[in-house]
């Protein structure tokens, strides 16, 4: 097997806030593969968003990435280089699409400008040379009339379009890793999935690799090859998608699966997952899904559960891999008994 | 009583006051339930600026109030007008006399009366008629909001200073009452601007549109569902108002056209001190010493006010 | 554009011709009649006060004066003033330089000054820099400016006599000075007014200025421009500073009435002959002429401000421009 093109190894990013050290990233590892996508997926607040940002360092005080951290990118250390050399990545070897086109972008500027701009910066390019791939890389992104259009501001385009701007701004240099935060959530079912199958096809010309960081379990479904899911900033279940689709061992991955709705099946209400997520400056004791877990025990109370190999590269941070009888004996999780969630 | 005993006794009730405050403020942050102004008061304690400003304030309204027992000597008493005219500041007179022998810490401390008078009861004023006019046209809505707003604005371009001396100067000597009345009538178009501002926002959410759709009135939907939410703002722009006041006051004193003598204003004693301003310098530097730092105290707790009141606060992300 | 400004102009224009008529009428409304002072004068007998009246229309109704009055404004004629026995139009020709080049250097350095310790303070928010400059920068915001101009005075003037006390040149010496010796004289008369209007702008200023680069600081394109690998420098003068300097503009437009009632103080205290000096006096005497003309003018160059200030804004910011 080929050495992973980004290693990240028990990744901790914390943030000092008001309330306490939120520690948003708690030990967090996983590999991406050159030219696969990996998926990370989970709900607000298990720190999907924050594990990309700390991939690119761009997170700022009061948060900071904690010493015992790796994230390597073809071997190096991208937590050990000075800033200088982060800053040449950055863009470059490795680019982010955030989601909120329309705040990402600066609305003073071109959208042609903001995409020359990555290119003069990292390239000794003049500007019309950097127009000019500007313009290239808006076509190759399927907007129509790139020349005008790239002469226009933000405000003037759709949200399709200016998402589209931002993948044209993060694949104009053809980084070899893409990070993607939430790319479609801000956009329209139908625009979603125009922009998942530029993404494809853009990976496929490229060869770059993907994160696709979402919550949405259907955009993991028709992007990803392997997905991670993270829960109050760990990493609770990894396998490749057809392996998760088919059998999630995770009670909360069984959670989210079941509470999307699917066509077909006749349901009276949607299932929920009981509960909410803990606040990150105060994650419960042992398992840190156990309130809202239907299967839990005592042992889940007592004991933090490592990440558990089921098989076939599939792992799982729960204890009914050693005790895979009490799946059969559900009850009602205890958040439920405390009130708290539907 | 001894003078100093009177001031000690001041300095006990204003320190217990700002504890009462300090434990209401307490109270409404910590309380179990989650209100926005439980919110409001969290986020405001946490400025530290703002709260030793609040407590300065509550000492300087003690001492205001409490001004004829603690002033040293009457403000227009001129017991002799050879031996002790215009001495420097000394023991026995802390902030100097000026030219009549009067004693200018009293006069400052009686002067707090009226400039800090002057400059709530005027702010009273304007925020009255704004949140009225605002109210109004914010309701409205349509032509008439837009003709109130036009209008609103083209009066909002005048200068005030230049219109206040233009009037004031044309009534000669006016009383207190009609100073205060003057003053708040100019005041409330950049108000009325806020007012209609929130008054319009509000009144596009949906519980706006709920009470309408029940069938609540005009009025009664301006006065009691509209207007509470839409009064953060104007609290905080009342607070800054008061220190800009202050000041507005204190200039015109200082023209002749404010607060006239014998009655002290502290504008009015820089306006007696600047014409000897070299020879009587206390007379100008303790009286806007005075002006500086209530401002400053002033504008503190408004900026934590808005800061408080504000939901744009970034927590975290 | 061309829309916009025009609606602009129209809206000026209403706007000067409202707050004439506000300033006219309230003037011969409130008691004390114009031409007071001279009027009032022990050696008139009733009879030459009526001629006086009737020359100057006192006498007839209030609102054929206004009419006569609006009607001469619009042939350049804005009347003469009792109390400097000239015509109106030459005073102002007179004063209105003087103001302008108080007001021209102080919004200038203050502007310049504002935005830098803004932008400085936002950038080093909550440290020691932040508070020092903020609490300086408010220990100057609370001041009156004529307190503030009194203390230049005492300081710069009386006890170290670095600066002139008061007016524009020297009395005595100006016309004998060459040509540089006279922009000297001039600049040193104006340094301590122009200290004061500065410092007391600049200060509120930086306030504004800082919560604009907080603002903009928080917004997600800074956050992308880092992300494209961009130097600090980069991000914070071409993305962070370009949007947050914005709102400044608009501010322009606000600053000019706030210099022009500060000038009045400052002119009054350092004697500048000024507009602000002009007007002050000419109400003490009851110049209605004079005061009315010179509320005309302030009210032209605070439409004129605001409208400069929302061309510039539309011209900056791209969102505004319309296709």
């Amino acid at each position: 097997m080929t050495s992973p093109l980004l290693s990240v190894r028990d990744l901790r990013t914390t943030f000092r806030t008001g309330a306490g050290v939120a520690r948003a990233v708690d030990g967090v590892s996983f590999d991406v593969g050159r030219g696969e996508t990996l998926g990370i997926v989970g709900e607000s607040g298990c720190g999907k968003s924050v594990t990309g940002l700390s991939i690119l360092r761009l997170i700022q005080p009061p948060g900071r990435i904690e010493t015992g951290s790796r994230v390597e990118l073809d071997g190096r250390d991208l937590l050990a280089l000075d800033e200088e050399s982060m800053r040449k990545i950055r863009g470059n070897r490795v680019a982010m699409i955030f989601q909120e086109p329309m705040t990402a972008l600066n609305p003073v500027f071109t959208v042609g400008e903001q995409i020359a701009e990555v290119v003069r910066v990292h390239e000794r390019a003049g500007r019309r040379e950097a127009w000019a791939r500007a313009v290239a890389m808006l076509e190759t992104v399927g907007i129509p009339a790139p020349a005008q259009r790239a002469s226009e501001y933000p405000h003037q385009l759709s949200g399709g379009m200016r998402q589209r701007v931002m993948i044209a701004m993060a694949l104009v240099l053809e980084p070899a890793l893409v990070i993607a935060d939430e790319p479609t959530t801000a956009l329209d079912v139908t625009i979603q999935a125009q922009i998942l199958e530029l993404l494809a096809d853009l990976q496929r010309r490229l060869g770059s690799s993907i994160v696709m960081i979402t919550h949405d379990l259907g955009v993991i479904a028709e992007t990803a090859s392997r997905v991670v899911v993270m829960y109050a900033g760990e990493v609770v279940e990894e396998a490749t998608v057809a392996s998760l689709f088919a059998e999630a061992h995770h009670p909360y991955t069984e959670g989210l699966l079941r509470a999307m709705p699917r066509v077909g099946q006749a349901r009276e209400r949607l299932a929920t997952i009981p509960g909410t997520v803990p606040p990150p400056t105060a994650w419960p004791s042992g398992c840190r899904f156990h309130d809202r877990c239907p299967y839990a025990w005592e042992r889940c109370v007592a004991e933090h559960p490592p990440l558990y190999r089921i098989g076939g590269g599939h792992v799982s941070r729960c204890h009914l891999a050693e005790e895979p009888a009490r799946r059969a004996s559900p009850h009602e999780p205890w958040a439920v008994a405390r009130g708290v969630g539907a | 009583m001894a003078l100093a005993v009177r001031w000690l006794l001041a300095a006990i009730l204003s320190a217990l006051l700002s504890l009462l405050l300090a434990r209401r403020l307490a109270r409404l942050a910590d309380a179990p339930m989650e209100t926005p102004a439980g919110r409001a008061a969290r986020r405001f304690r946490a400025n530290r600026g703002a709260v030793l400003a609040l407590h300065l304030l509550v000492a300087l309204v003690v001492v205001t109030v409490l001004a004829p027992a603690l002033a040293p000597h009457p403000p227009a008493a001129q017991p002799d007008i050879v031996a002790l005219k215009s001495l420097p500041p000394s023991l026995a007179h802390p902030f100097g006399t000026d030219q009549y022998s009067r004693d200018v810490l009293s006069r400052v401390l009686y002067g707090a009366r009226v400039s800090l008078a002057v400059a709530v009861l005027s702010v009273l004023v304007a925020i009255t008629l704004g949140v009225a006019y605002g109210g109004v046209a914010g309701l409205a809505g349509g032509r008439v909001d837009a003709v109130l707003m036009r209008l609103n604005d083209a009066l909002l371009s005048v200068p005030r200073v230049l219109l206040l001396i233009a009037v004031l100067a044309a009534l000669g000597r006016i009383d207190i009452e009609a100073l205060v009345l003057l003053v708040g009538v100019t005041g409330w178009f950049g108000v009325s601007r806020i007012v209609r501002a929130e008054v319009r926002s509000v009144g596009a959410t949906e519980f706006v549109t709920a009470a309408r759709a029940l069938g609540i009135g005009r009025r009664r939907l301006l006065v009691r569902h509209v207007l509470p939410n839409a009064l953060s703002p104007v609290i905080v722009a009342a607070t800054l108002a008061v220190g800009n006041v202050i000041v507005l006051e204190a200039g015109l004193s200082y023209l002749g056209i404010g607060v006239q003598p014998p009655q002290a204003s502290w504008g009015n004693i820089l306006q007696e001190g600047a014409a000897h301003i070299q020879a009587l310098w206390w007379m100008s530097l303790f009286p806007g010493l005075a002006i500086v730092a209530t401002v400053m105290a002033v504008n503190l707790v408004g900026d934590g006010l808005r800061d408080a009141l504000d939901p744009k606060q970034v927590d975290g992300r | 554009m061309r829309r916009l400004l025009a609606g602009r102009l129209l809206q000026g224009a209403v706007i000067v011709v409202l707050v004439t008529t506000i300033t006219f009428f309230l003037i011969h409304l409130v008691p004390g009649e114009p031409l007071a002072t001279t009027l009032d004068s022990p050696y008139l007998t009733e009879a030459y006060r009526a001629r006086l009246r009737a020359i100057y229309g006192l006498d007839r109704p209030l609102g054929e004066q206004y009419v006569r009055y609006v009607g001469a404004v619009a042939r350049g004629d804005l009347g003469w003033s009792f109390s400097l026995r000239r015509p109106v139009a030459d005073a102002l020709a007179d004063a209105l330089p003087n103001t302008l080049l108080l007001m021209g250097v102080s919004l200038a350095l203050s502007f310049a000054l504002g935005i830098a310790l803004g932008v400085l303070q936002a950038m080093r928010r909550d440290t020691a820099t932040d508070r020092v400059l903020g609490a300086v920068a408010l220990f100057f915001y609370s001041m009156p400016d004529f307190w503030l101009a009194l203390m230049a005075m005492l300081l710069f003037a009386y006890w170290l006599p670095i600066f002139p006390v008061g007016g524009m040149v020297d009395p005595v010496m100006h016309p004998y000075l060459g040509f540089w010796g006279r922009i000297g004289d001039v600049l040193s008369h104006l340094a301590l007014p122009a200290l004061v209007l500065t410092l007391l702008s600049a200060a509120g200023i930086a306030r504004y200025q800082r919560a604009a680069v907080l603002e903009v600081v928080r917004q997600d394109y800074v956050r992308t421009a880092r992300a494209k690998g961009l130097r600090e420098r980069s991000v914070v003068v071409r993305h962070l500073l370009r949007n947050a300097l914005l709102p400044t503009i608009t501010l322009l437009g606000l600053a000019l009435p706030a210099l022009l009632g500060g000038a009045v103080f400052v002119e009054r205290v350092f004697a500048w002959p000024g507009m602000g000096l002009l007007t002050v006096n000419a109400i003490a005497t009851r110049d209605y002429p004079l005061v009315t003309a010179s509320v005309i003018v302030a009210s032209i160059t605070v439409v004129a401000g605001s409208l400069v200030a929302d061309v510039l804004y539309a011209v900056v910011d791209p969102r505004l421009r319309r296709r």
